[in-house]
């Protein structure tokens, strides 16, 4: 590879494991393509993030892999969910913000902000409450799996269970 | 509703698929996670990625919102919040805190006595008041509520508030809320109203409604409300999902075909401003929920997803249709 900037470790350990990532990216993706695509996006990011010392450089590039992964879903998701709400509004159209008072430049990601905040709010309230509590002290406040089993005096097992039926209910509540 | 539906729709197999997600999702953390198998275990079955994505983006949509989710979820220390916010609150505090917050927080009546209450909240405040039978009620912002009779059974509400009432057949609870009047209680339910307008609705139970703008009184139970709308001088019931029921408890506003003169009263009292709405316009209905934060966004908000225009005429703000 021709490359005049200076091999961060980061790039190395990229060509190092670029074809199983690759393969990966297909196995997560379904998606030949996009595959492709995510793992351009990989050696770009390699190469523009400053690499500090990274542990296992190997399992660093998987979920970076991942991440990428998943901001696209999240975008394709949030699009629906976008295209969806506006089909609902009675006006079928978007609102232009130079008619509302005070927009602000970005009112309308606030807005998707304050919604999706609201809706997880909203699907928090629908999970049973020896799940929920398990799943605020974990999620929302922080605590470690070994944390909140201590503090509720159950065991580590328990802990998991209830963060499974945590996420069953707000994934119902969550996604259609 | 499907969402009602959804709930009935888990498997043993979908709960298995889940279970693996998870565990999936949280070996990534670590470093010696096998890359490999979660690639053969994706590829094994087209569900398992469904199923790990929402996983993946429900954990980083909670680490997103998570300030906002901790400011509306976790309970503040019972001593230096004298109000209890919500009944949720308790159970995180424990046992002592709880009773502690019971003394500090809750104006509870003494049985027998007769004098009429009231209670008043102002804009960014929620209070809790127990009658002597245990019942409760979470009074919203800016709400007053009346509290009469030797039985504590004449009660007058304005403004927002949720009732927890104890059901005792040889008491004859009345609630005015506006025109209407709530009788037969024994359940829990939320009270909106501001002049003539009304909403009221079922969360668990059943209560009566009788009023002027009704033919006869009407029976409302478990997931329905009953709206009354000035503007057509209509009375209607429809349904309503239980969780949103009271919403306003857990920091959001949940309107489901609200008139919107009813819906800028709901914002109004938020944001600390009256929010008129412009005749033309009053008679457009609104679905949707809304963060309440501070209170000042919410009527952006609405004129935003209904194309409206927000007018500042001193006194208060006035909501207008886009186009004259």
């Amino acid at each position: 590879m021709v490359d005049d900037a200076p091999d961060s470790g980061l790039t190395e350990i990229y060509q190092r494991h670029r074809t199983e990532v690759l393969r990966f990216l297909v196995a997560r993706t379904g998606n030949a393509a996009e595959a492709e695509d995510i793992v351009q996006e990989l050696w770009i990011k390699t190469r523009s993030v400053p690499s500090g010392p990274v542990g296992n450089g190997r399992a660093y590039l998987f979920r970076m892999a991942q991440n990428l992964v998943l901001d696209r879903v999240r975008e394709r998701k949030r699009r629906e969910h976008r295209d969806k709400a506006w089909s609902d509004l009675e006006t079928g159209a978007v609102p232009a913000a130079a008619e509302v008072a005070d927009p602000g430049r970005n009112a309308l990601e606030q807005m998707e902000d304050r919604e999706e905040a609201a809706r997880l709010m909203s699907a928090i309230a629908t999970v049973p409450e020896g799940a929920r509590r398990v799943f605020q002290l974990h999620k929302i406040d922080g605590l470690s799996h070994a944390d909140v089993a201590a503090r509720l005096n159950i065991s580590r097992s328990a802990v998991e269970k209830h963060m499974a039926v945590a996420m069953k209910y707000l994934r119902r509540a969550l996604m259609d | 509703m499907d969402r009602g539906v959804r709930l009935h729709i888990g498997t043993d197999m979908t709960d298995r698929i889940m279970d693996e997600a998870l565990a999936w999702h949280s070996a990534q953390q670590s470093d010696d996670c096998d890359w490999d198998a979660f690639a053969l275990w994706l590829e094994a079955d087209p569900r398992h990625r469904d199923c790990y994505d929402d996983v993946a983006l429900i954990d980083r949509a909670i680490e997103d919102h998570r300030p906002v989710l901790q400011s509306v979820l976790t309970p503040p220390a019972p001593v230096d919040m004298p109000r209890v916010r919500h009944r949720r609150a308790i159970w995180a505090m424990g046992g002592l805190a709880a009773a502690l917050a019971l003394v500090f927080g809750l104006s509870t009546f003494a049985p027998g006595r007769d004098a009429a209450v009231d209670y008043r909240t102002g804009p960014n405040e929620s209070r809790e008041i127990a009658l002597a039978d245990g019942s409760r009620i979470h009074l919203a912002a800016a709400s007053h509520l009346h509290v009469a009779g030797e039985r504590q059974d004449r009660l007058t509400i304005e403004g927002s508030a949720y009732f927890d009432i104890r059901h005792d057949p040889a008491r004859s609870m009345v609630i005015q809320a506006g025109d209407q009047q709530v009788s037969d209680i024994g359940t829990r339910f939320d009270i909106l109203t501001m002049g003539r307008a009304a909403r009221i609705a079922v969360a668990q139970g059943v209560v009566t409604v009788s009023s002027p703008s009704l033919a006869s009184a009407i029976t409302l139970g478990q997931g329905r409300q009953l709206i009354v709308d000035p503007a057509d001088g209509d009375a209607e019931v429809q349904t309503v999902q239980a969780n949103d029921v009271g919403a306003w408890r857990e920091g959001r506003l949940a309107w489901d075909n609200m008139p919107l003169p009813l819906v800028a009263a709901d914002i109004s009292r938020y944001a600390g401003r009256p929010v008129a709405v412009s005749p033309d316009i009053a008679g457009r209905r609104f679905s949707g929920v809304l963060v309440v934060g501070d209170g000042t966004a919410l009527v952006g908000d609405v004129a935003r997803l209904m194309d409206l225009k927000v007018a500042d005429r001193g006194s208060g703000l006035l909501l207008t249709g886009a186009r004259p």
